[in-house]
């Protein structure tokens, strides 16, 4: 059954508007000069509010997805394409070096990417890319706030991508193995 | 072809197959007991054929159809029996039951049992049981793919074989998901220049020799070995000699490994992205089988698809590499009139508007062998409706022995069979450069041609009154032309072409055309209609189909039935 | 190049083809010639070879990479062949190239022969040399040294290649 609720009439008081406002005005001005003396109520009370103070992830939070470099500061990535397969917004885009392109920063890994984007405004932070990478190279990290003024600007490019991931220091597959070649290259002898 | 003469003699029936019974898995099957080898001549039945007929696909690496059998990588083991026999009476040995007894190779072997055999190289014997599936088959797989990759680099993220590789199909089919080598690998010399188009990974390469038997065995360019010894055995050409015939890219897709990739096609895009869709390679008249692979309106390679009747499973590297111009930057992507952009229709209505006016006798057309048949069919409707007369352009080169044709159009027997040209494509050529000169004929037709290149100077077409070219890339005869119509290329249409021997095939579309480009099909449609010769079928089945009703030599053939294989007609 | 076979050698090698039934089977034989006449088999003697059986050289490359007996490179005067195979490798045959290396002024870190820039010593490692009784086992052209020591080595030596 529904309940009618009676609307009461407005008091002459009320209906005159300015005084209300004032009342609320003066809510506002409270808080203002509070802030101007470094006091604000929030910050007071606890850890503070966002956006003024960012919210703090823990651990295993998984953001935004970034490029990681390795410990020498080389692109990990490869370019196997493997994240833009399994990438279900279809937010990653990868352009392969090709035949003329620039070989990879480190050796033995022959190949990384002439272009990596991530359209931030399809990604869905999902963590498939990161859970396909053959060569830990893109990892989901604490950003969780991207914003931007344009959808253009929200495409981020390889070097943003590198720049904002940081470094992971990992297992160096490609080293080793040209590491364990280069010894193959000399007859073991005992040291005497 | 299929309207024999009333009084020829009844096809006789082909001679009954001689089988034997042998089981599959326990399943009885009848096999016939010869079967084609590589070079289609009778051979007994291999284990690995019998398996096949039996919907069993046994895994192999060295194995292929097309190539002699070498039986080196050991892939194809499978347990089988023989029906026992007993050494000093020579009589099959019976069971209890009274059937015959299977002397079947049972690990721990047994004395006087057989061991497990390669499949692609055993001939089946009456009796035989084969088990492709028992444990000790998959023992024998398990331990084969386990040795093959102990030296294996495992590097797939950068290997362009990844997605297509028999050796990660296999194991992720037949292996044991884990490595007990704990040693360090043995490594060997990576990306080597083999020759102009092909780069060698030695580490990945699994010595299966496929490719060093193709090149023997079916070019004849006995360029590729195997050098050093056990560990160390690498595949490579004499030193100093490129190994650069004709046909090395069929190496690469023979390659059941990323050991031999092509430099074309290297770190360009990866395999499962690509799009696959039967085309016809357009290079010359053998009109081999491809499989165009694109992605997003980009064709990124050619790869020869089978057809027997054509190509076998081959195709030359210069036909192979011949898609780039596709995606050229320069390609013409506006109708333009008088070098101003303009629409479709307009350029259309303009340019029937003229034809239907002209004088009878005063328009020339030329086309081109590499337009499909149903092009063809429909330019030679214009011709006949403004009494034009037509040719197309010969282009002759040097035949192999193998499969490139003397002749590099693709469709100059669609050509002869529509009546754009004659048996010798060209002759027609002089008369109407002739005919402008003289002042007889002021309007001048091109399809996908540059006649300055053909005795039609740009002088002469400078004297025409209309002149409309229609092509995919710029050239002088575009530069001169008062309307220019945007053309496809193969990869971009459908149609028919009719190879050298008469076998027409289809092809289909694997990118969308350029710009404001169409199918030139499409707006010869409009300009028949504009200069009132009629309505035609407006699809590419249509059309066939509406041809080969009209063509005798088509007599029989429909789009439906021409099926990936194609049919022959008379030529 | 300075490639050339001397005509009686050819003479030789041509009469020798005409004895297989295949030509193709006198390989060997060709190669054994060339390396004897030559010291080793050069890339010039495999062309020559191939062209001599109707083959290609790419063939001829495949066996004179496969044998250990062919040589791509001269070899010295005095061939040390130190055994690697088990019973020697446990009785210390690696010192024992080792000390030839080192006393003769070669690399012990690379693989394969190496020959001394004199071209008197060639010192390598070879498989099972069958005297496993008397390991560590080194043969000095055709003279086998069993229980092979420091001291037997700088005998070899100082005999001078």
């Amino acid at each position: 059954m529904t309940k009618v609720v009676d609307r009461k009439p407005l008091t002459f008081y009320e209906r005159t508007y300015l005084p209300t406002l004032l009342e609320g005005l003066k809510v506002t001005a409270r808080h203002f000069m509070r802030s101007v003396k470094g006091g604000n109520a929030a910050l007071a009370t606890g850890d503070g509010y966002y956006p003024e103070v960012p919210w703090k992830v823990s651990e295993g939070y998984r953001g935004a997805p970034y490029l990681v470099k390795d410990q020498e500061g080389n692109t990990k990535c490869v370019s196997c394409q493997l994240c833009e397969f399994v990438c279900p917004p279809k937010a990653i885009r990868i352009t392969p070096p090709g035949p003329e392109g620039v070989p990879a920063d480190r050796p033995n890994a022959e190949k990384m990417p002439r272009e990596f984007e991530i359209n931030m405004l399809r990604c869905i932070f999902c963590g498939l890319c990161q859970e396909v990478c053959p060569e830990e190279a893109i990892f989901l990290q604490q950003h969780y706030s991207l914003t931007g003024l344009t959808r253009e600007e929200m495409v981020y490019d390889k070097e943003r991508l590198l720049q904002l991931g940081g470094v992971h220091a990992g297992i160096q597959k490609w080293k080793h193995k040209l590491e364990e070649a280069r010894e193959q290259e000399s007859f073991p002898v005992k040291a005497d | 072809m299929s309207n024999a003469a009333p009084n020829a003699p009844a096809p006789t029936a082909p001679p009954p197959v001689e089988t034997l019974r042998i089981k599959v898995d326990g399943r009885d099957i009848d096999v016939p007991k010869t079967m084609p080898d590589w070079q289609g001549r009778p051979q007994p039945t291999t284990m690995l054929q019998a398996c096949h007929l039996a919907g069993h696909e046994v895994p192999h690496y060295c194995y292929h159809p097309k190539l002699p059998v070498a039986g080196n990588c050991r892939m194809c083991l499978v347990e089988f029996g023989t029906p026992a026999m007993d050494m000093a009476t020579r009589k099959p040995i019976l069971n209890e039951d009274g059937s015959v007894k299977i002397a079947r190779s049972v690990l721990p072997y047994e004395p006087q049992t057989p061991r497990g055999a390669i499949a692609c190289a055993t001939p089946i014997s009456p009796g035989m049981e084969i088990y492709p599936s028992s444990p000790a088959t998959k023992q024998m797989r398990e331990s084969v793919l386990e040795s093959l990759l102990i030296n294996h680099p495992l590097d797939c993220p950068i290997c362009d074989q990844a997605g297509e590789c028999k050796l990660q199909e296999s194991s992720v089919q037949h292996g044991q998901g884990a490595s007990r080598f704990v040693e360090a690998k043995v490594h060997k010399p990576k990306a080597v220049d083999l020759g102009p188009r092909i780069v060698l990974d030695d580490e990945r390469c699994v010595l299966c020799t496929r490719c060093v038997r193709f090149t023997k065995d079916i070019v004849g360019d006995d360029a590729l070995g195997i050098v050093n010894r056990g560990s160390y055995n690498t595949i490579s050409a004499f030193p100093g000699k490129a190994f650069d015939n004709n046909y090395t890219l069929n190496t690469v897709d023979l390659c059941p490994v990323g050991a031999l990739t092509s430099k074309d096609f290297r770190f360009k895009m990866r395999v499962w992205f690509l799009k696959e869709t039967r085309g016809i390679c357009t290079s010359c008249a053998t009109g081999c089988n491809i499989t165009i692979g694109s992605r997003e309106e980009t064709v990124h390679r050619y790869e020869p698809r089978e057809n027997d009747a054509v190509n076998g499973t081959w195709m030359c590297d210069s036909g192979r590499l011949n898609y780039r111009w596709i995606g050229r930057a320069d390609r013409l992507r506006d109708v333009t009139a008088g070098g101003a952009k303009t629409t479709w229709k307009a350029a259309i209505d303009a340019i029937a508007g003229k034809l239907a006016s002209a004088p009878a006798g005063s328009v020339a057309i030329v086309a081109s062998a590499r337009q499909t048949t149903e092009e063809l069919y429909l330019v030679k409707k214009l011709a006949t409706r403004l009494g034009a007369p037509t040719d197309s352009v010969p282009r002759e080169g040097e035949a192999d022995k193998l499969l490139v044709s003397a002749d590099r159009n693709p469709n100059s027997n669609g050509a002869r069979l529509t009546g754009i040209s004659y048996t010798e494509a060209g002759i027609q050529l002089p008369r109407i450069a002739d005919g402008i000169r003289n002042g007889t004929i002021r309007s001048l037709v091109v399809f996908g041609e540059d006649v300055t290149q053909h005795g039609i100077g740009a002088d002469l077409l400078a004297k025409l009154e209309l002149l409309v070219a229609s092509d995919i890339l710029p050239n002088a005869t575009t530069a001169a032309a008062h309307h220019v119509l945007p053309g496809c290329a193969a990869a971009e249409k459908r149609g028919t072409f009719v190879n050298a021997k008469g076998r027409v095939q289809r092809f289909l579309k694997a990118v969308e055309p350029k710009g404001d480009a169409r199918p030139e099909a499409e707006f010869l449609l409009e300009l028949l209609a504009g200069v009132g010769a009629g309505q035609f079928p407006a699809t590419a089945e249509g059309l066939f189909n509406r041809m080969a009703g009209e063509i005798p030599a088509f007599a029989g053939v429909e789009w439906a039935r021409l099926g990936d294989a194609g049919a022959n007609v008379a030529v | 190049m300075g490639f050339s076979i001397p005509a009686g050698l050819e003479a030789e090698l041509d009469a020798l083809a005409t004895r297989y039934p295949q030509k193709r089977s006198a390989s060997l034989m060709f190669l054994h010639a060339l390396q004897e006449h030559f010291g080793c088999v050069s890339n010039e003697a495999v062309e020559w070879t191939a062209s001599k059986l109707g083959l290609q050289p790419i063939n001829v490359l495949e066996l004179v990479t496969f044998y250990p007996m062919f040589r791509q490179e001269k070899l010295g005067r005095t061939q040390v062949k130190v055994c690697r195979t088990l019973s020697c490798a446990m009785a210390g045959s690696a010192e024992i190239r080792s000390h030839f290396c080192t006393k003769l002024g070669l690399d012990a870190h690379r693989h394969g022969a190496q020959t001394t820039p004199d071209g008197k010593f060639t010192v390598e490692f070879v498989e099972c040399l069958a005297d496993c009784g008397n390991a560590p086992v080194v043969m000095v052209n055709d003279d086998l040294i069993g229980k092979c020591s420091a001291a037997d080595c700088d005998r070899v030596l100082s005999k001078g290649g």
